[in-house]
């Protein structure tokens, strides 16, 4: 088995890898963001020590950048809270944002810069007012791309702060409008649940609401490629939750809400069989609406190759095609073919006459 | 310590193991490199010939890849660059200039990936376990002032970068070759020091370097504090000075030669006040490196 995945699935056996094999694990990992997740499930595991010095080294460097990170984000929710005090109508913090905030196991080594927060959309144009008012200023976007996100997209155009330079990205639902499915953002704001920020009152998604969103931005609006990063996400998030009485129930019911049984059902599927994660086995049968017989054969031969970070510039022949049939779907089921069509012509020629 | 000097490995040989990949100590680091740039395999055997490699035996903090950037460039106007696992911010080099894209290669991973350590642009030198800390962006005089004290016998830590122990303030030693650019060249050829690599024509002018020594790679691991921190100050026709700088201001510039001290938050800003608070910091304008090694020996911190 791949060693960067038999340490995924258990990290117990991290002592077992041979120096030559880490030089590699860690060069893949770090291409990835995988790195500092590494370093939290080693020292979660025990092991640290047992590692050779370079690893032990590259993961403590990387586990305090996420720590730091963990912190900065949680400053800068509280300075999101405290921009948007005066705009009516609740802010939830979505991804990476809410692992932290939730100090979730997925938060552990995970390093992300930008805040995602869901509003509710006529509330859209006063959150945006907000955030400029306290400094976060558009990046600079052509016409065509800012037309793009507000008349298609799921979001604002992201907006960066002018003095700490981060970057918000501002949601109405958590979908493309374009796509096949449309998730219910109403119902993910009505389940979402309270968390202190510094004082202030954040909301986050509530558990089966964080993994279903994980799974629709992977498996729905998402390439997939090298991306296991966000699939561990959902399988530390599965372990973690999964101790709750009653989980496994609210997940089906949260899924059909969104209206995201399959790609809920590719999470929870590829969690088991790339990551080894405990999931019941009648839970998958259970998910509606199913993912056809042909394409689930499809998916499970295309994904474990396109997902799993190939060593640096020497992906095989057959993770790239993985990685560009995957990448034509994703295309696919963000638009209908005649906009997608007109979408990617703009696009190409755009890139042309640039040149 | 195991595994070969690569002083003792025999050039062609070393080329040859080059092409496959080696893996250098280079204190705390281990950097694995892989070229077939016949001139990096020169440089390597000159430049870190008191350092060792050990075969497959450890793995590699980095992995950096030197060659040309495509197929046609190894063979017609023969070209070099730095290749690591994520996107590289290096532009490309002519061939002859590999070392130089290596250096870069290297700072940049140490820079953009050590969290464990505060760490800044400076040259540090120490004696008797007291280091000397002296800052400063390239071009300012850190390096042949570096270079100068090294050759009078103080203990060789690092021309690049001080990392600094944010708990104990204690210096991580990180030697690699001495950095020299333009007149600091001709400074220390002065006192007999021979440049190696030298290298003409580069975006920095012409660049060449003087090797670690194998007293400072073996006593990298030795302990070392901040004793004082100095800002050089090569001024041409300047009569040589030293004066305490305001902790206040000098807080301020070391943050700015910080390349970790956003990341850090929180425990980057407490180590950075302890340091400032504790260690003196000085001034410095001279003249010329003799003058300037006399005010380092003036402070008395040393006696």
């Amino acid at each position: 088995m791949d060693p960067l995945l038999r340490i995924l699935r258990d990290p117990s056996h991290m002592p077992s890898l041979a120096a030559s094999e880490w030089t590699l694990v860690m060069q893949r990992a770090r291409r990835r963001a995988l790195l500092g997740k590494l370093g939290a499930l080693a020292r979660d595991a025990g092991c640290v020590e047992a590692l050779p010095a370079a690893v032990q080294r590259q993961f403590s460097s990387m586990v305090r950048l996420a720590d730091h990170n963990g912190k900065n984000l949680k400053a800068e929710a509280f300075q999101v809270l405290h921009a948007l005090a005066d705009v009516d109508g609740p802010v939830v913090f979505l991804k990476g944002a809410a692992y932290a905030l939730l100090e979730l196991h997925a938060d552990r080594g995970r390093v992300s810069s930008d805040i995602d927060i869901l509003v509710p959309k006529d509330g859209l144009e006063a959150v945006e007012d907000a955030l400029q008012h306290r400094d976060w200023q558009p990046m600079k976007l052509n016409a065509y791309d800012q037309e793009y996100y507000r008349r298609w997209m799921h979001e604002l155009p992201p907006m960066r702060h002018r003095y700490r330079a981060t970057v918000i990205d501002v949601h109405h639902t958590i979908l493309p409008l374009t796509g096949r499915i449309t998730p219910d953002p109403k119902a993910l704001i009505d389940a979402a649940t309270p968390v202190d920020i510094h004082g202030r009152t954040g909301l986050v998604p509530c558990p089966e609401d964080l993994v279903v969103h994980a799974a629709a931005h992977l498996f729905q609006d998402g390439d997939l490629s090298e991306r296991l990063r966000d699939l561990l996400d959902i399988s530390q998030m599965i372990g973690e939750f999964a101790a709750e009485p009653g989980f496994w129930d609210r997940l089906l019911e949260r899924a059909q809400v969104h209206d995201c049984g399959r790609p809920t059902f590719y999470a929870l599927h590829f969690a088991r069989t790339v990551l080894g994660t405990d999931v019941p086995a009648g839970v998958l049968d259970s998910l509606r609406p199913h993912p056809a017989a042909l394409s689930r054969a499809l998916m499970s031969m295309l994904v474990p190759a396109a997902l799993v970070p190939s060593p640096p510039d020497n992906a095989t022949g057959f993770a790239r095609l993985a990685r560009w049939l995957l990448f034509l779907r994703s295309h696919w089921l963000r638009m209908p073919p005649v906009m997608l069509a007109r979408h990617l012509t703009i696009k190409a020629w755009r890139s042309l006459s640039q040149r | 310590m195991s595994g070969r000097l690569i002083d003792e490995v025999e050039i062609g040989e070393l080329k040859r193991l080059l092409r496959a990949g080696i893996t250098i100590s280079a204190p705390p680091f281990q950097v694995r490199v892989q070229s077939d740039n016949s001139v990096l395999g020169e440089s390597l055997k000159r430049l870190y010939g008191a350092c060792r490699i050990d075969g497959d035996a450890q793995a590699a903090d980095f992995v950096i890849r030197v060659g040309a950037t495509s197929a046609i460039r190894r063979f017609v106007r023969r070209d070099v660059i730095a290749l690591i696992d994520t996107p590289p911010p290096f532009t490309r080099l002519p061939y002859e200039m590999a070392p130089l894209m290596f250096e870069q290669a290297l700072n940049w991973c140490v820079a953009t990936r050590t969290f464990t350590h505060l760490v800044m642009h400076a040259a540090v030198v120490a004696r008797d376990g007291k280091a000397l800390i002296i800052p400063g962006e390239s071009g300012q005089g850190k390096s042949t002032l570096c270079a100068a004290l090294v050759s009078r016998g103080w203990r060789h830590l690092s021309d690049e970068f001080a990392m600094i122990d944010p708990e104990t303030l204690e210096i991580t030693a990180h030697p690699r070759p001495i950095s020299l650019k333009n007149e600091s060249l001709e400074a220390v050829t002065a006192w007999g020091a021979a440049p190696e690599s030298v290298m003409e024509g580069t975006p920095k002018g012409t660049v060449g370097y003087l090797p670690p020594s194998m007293g400072a790679i073996e006593s990298a691991g030795q302990r070392a504090m901040p004793a004082a921190i100095l800002f050089p100050g090569y001024t041409v026709d300047s009569d040589p000075s030293i004066t305490k700088m305001e902790k206040g201001r000098a807080f301020i510039i070391l943050t700015a030669c910080s390349v970790n001290y956003r990341e850090l938050g929180e425990e980057g800003s407490k180590a950075m006040t302890r340091l400032v608070s504790r260690t003196p910091i000085y001034r410095t304008t001279y003249p010329d490196t003799a003058s300037s090694v006399g005010l380092v020996e003036s402070l008395g911190l040393w006696d």
